[in-house]
C-alpha cells in the first residue's frame, strides 16, 4: 500500500493514499466565522463548497505553515447520518509517499479515548509514523458543523 | 517568492561535474538523487512561501468542473509494404524484431507462406502481407541501405503467431476512430479489402488493416 506522509508540528504522520482523492497546494480558503478553529473555511472544489480542516490547529492549536509543502489532502468521509462527505485535510510538508505494506504497522499501545483515529505506527527508516485513519479523524463536534444536514436545518 | 540558497553539492562535486575530487559518497551511492542531502534540499525548495498567483491559478483551476471526457482512442503501429504506408493495432503485435533470413519450406509453392523464421529460439511461420495485399515493389528511394529499414512484425492471435516482414516501421499512431476514413473505391480490389479505414497523419495516407480478416486470409492461404 501507499502512505502519504506529512508534517504536523514536529511529527510525522501519514495516511493511506486509497483514501485520499487528490492532494491540492494550498489554496486561498474562504474564511467562516463562528465555527470550530480547525475549520478554517470553504473553497470551490470543482462546483461545489468544500470545508478545509487545518489538522496543525486540530492537532497542535497552530496554524498550517503557508509554504509549498503545506498541502491539501481531498478526501471522502462518512458524516453522523451516513452520507459521504468530501472535505479538505491541510497539513504541512506533505512531500513523499512510501510504500509499505499493512503487516508491518504496529499498534501504538496508547489507547485515547479521543484520538481512536490514531493508533497505528510504522517504523519508517529511522523515523515513526503516526498513522491517521482518515474515516475516524473528523469528531462529531466538528462534523456537526460541517454536514449539509446541519446547514439546512 | 523568496530566494534561498542552497549548497548544490551535486553540480560541483556531483554527477553534474566533470571536477575532480568526487564527492566519496558517490562510491556507495552511484547517483546524487540517491543521496541525502539532494533530497533534502529539494525539501528546502518546497519549504519556501507561497506566492498569490501560484495561489490564485490554483483556485481558479480547482473551480472549474473536472473534465471527465472519455477519450476512445485506440492505437496502431505505422510501417510500410512497398509504397503504401498501412497501420495494424497494437494489441495484435507481439513484437518488431531486425530480420533476419526465412528458411523456405520445400514442396510448398505458396506465395503468402514464405517460409519460417526463427524469432528468439521460436519458428514462428513468415508470411508475406506484401503479397496477400497484391503489393508492387517499391518505386520511391526510401533508403539507400534497404536492410536497415527491414523489420519482422510479430503478430499473433489466439495463439497463432506470423511474423512478416515490413519494408520500414514507422511509429505508434494514437488515433480516434472518427478520424477513419472510407478506403477510396479506387484502392485496389485485394487491399481495399484489407482496409478498415484510411486515416491521414503526417501527410501520409495511412490504411488501418482489419485484423480479423487478415486473420481469417492467412489461415485460409496457409492451411
Amino acid at each position: 500500500m501507499l502512505l502519504l506522509t506529512m508534517n504536523i508540528g514536529s511529527e510525522r504522520y501519514a495516511l493511506d493514499a486509497r483514501h485520499i482523492i487528490e492532494v491540492i497546494p494550498l489554496i486561498k480558503i474562504e474564511h467562516v466565522p463562528k465555527v470550530d478553529a480547525s475549520i478554517v473555511g470553504i473553497f470551490n472544489y470543482r462546483g461545489t463548497p468544500v470545508p478545509v480542516i487545518d489538522l496543525c490547529i486540530f492537532f497542535d492549536n497552530r496554524k498550517c505553515r503557508n509554504s509549498l509543502g503545506s498541502r491539501i489532502i481531498i478526501t471522502q468521509i462518512k458524516m453522523p447520518d451516513e452520507s459521504d462527505k468530501i472535505i479538505g485535510l491541510m497539513a504541512e510538508q506533505m512531500t513523499e509517499v512510501i510504500k509499505c505494506d499493512e503487516k508491518d504497522f504496529s499498534s501504538n499501545g496508547i489507547n485515547a479515548a479521543n484520538a481512536r483515529y490514531l493508533n497505528q505506527v510504522y517504523q519508517y527508516g529511522d523515523e515513526i509514523l503516526q498513522i491517521i485513519d482518515v474515516t475516524k479523524i473528523i469528531p462529531d463536534s466538528i462534523s456537526k458543523q460541517i454536514s449539509t444536514t446541519a446547514i439546512s436545518a | 517568492m523568496q530566494k534561498i540558497s542552497i549548497n548544490d553539492c551535486w553540480n560541483t562535486i556531483g554527477v553534474w561535474s566533470h571536477a575532480s575530487p568526487r564527492c566519496e559518497k558517490l562510491d556507495k551511492l552511484i547517483h546524487c538523487h540517491n543521496c541525502s542531502v539532494y533530497s533534502s534540499a529539494g525539501r528546502i525548495l518546497l519549504d519556501r512561501d507561497h506566492d498569490l498567483a501560484y495561489q490564485k491559478e490554483w483556485n481558479a483551476n480547482l473551480a472549474k468542473p473536472r473534465t471527465n471526457k472519455q477519450y476512445d482512442t485506440q492505437s496502431a503501429l505505422i510501417f510500410r509494404l512497398g509504397d503504401e504506408w498501412f497501420a495494424i493495432r497494437t494489441h495484435v503485435i507481439r513484437e518488431v524484431t531486425y530480420c533476419n533470413n526465412h528458411h523456405t519450406l520445400p514442396h510448398r509453392k505458396n506465395m503468402v507462406l514464405r517460409g519460417i523464421v526463427n524469432v528468439h529460439g521460436e519458428l514462428l511461420l513468415c508470411v508475406s502481407l506484401g503479397y496477400l495485399f497484391k503489393i508492387q515493389k517499391s518505386e520511391k528511394e526510401y533508403a539507400q541501405e534497404k536492410t536497415i529499414h527491414q523489420r519482422y512484425i510479430v503478430i499473433s492471435d489466439n495463439g497463432e503467431h506470423y511474423a512478416f516482414p515490413a519494408s520500414e516501421v514507422r511509429s505508434m499512431l494514437r488515433f480516434n476512430p472518427d478520424m477513419l476514413h472510407k478506403s477510396p473505391s479506387t484502392a485496389g480490389e485485394t487491399t481495399g479489402s484489407f482496409i478498415k479505414g484510411i486515416i491521414y497523419h503526417e501527410e501520409m495516407h495511412i490504411g488501418l488493416i482489419d485484423t480479423e480478416l487478415l486473420f481469417h486470409a492467412l489461415r485460409r492461404n496457409i492451411g
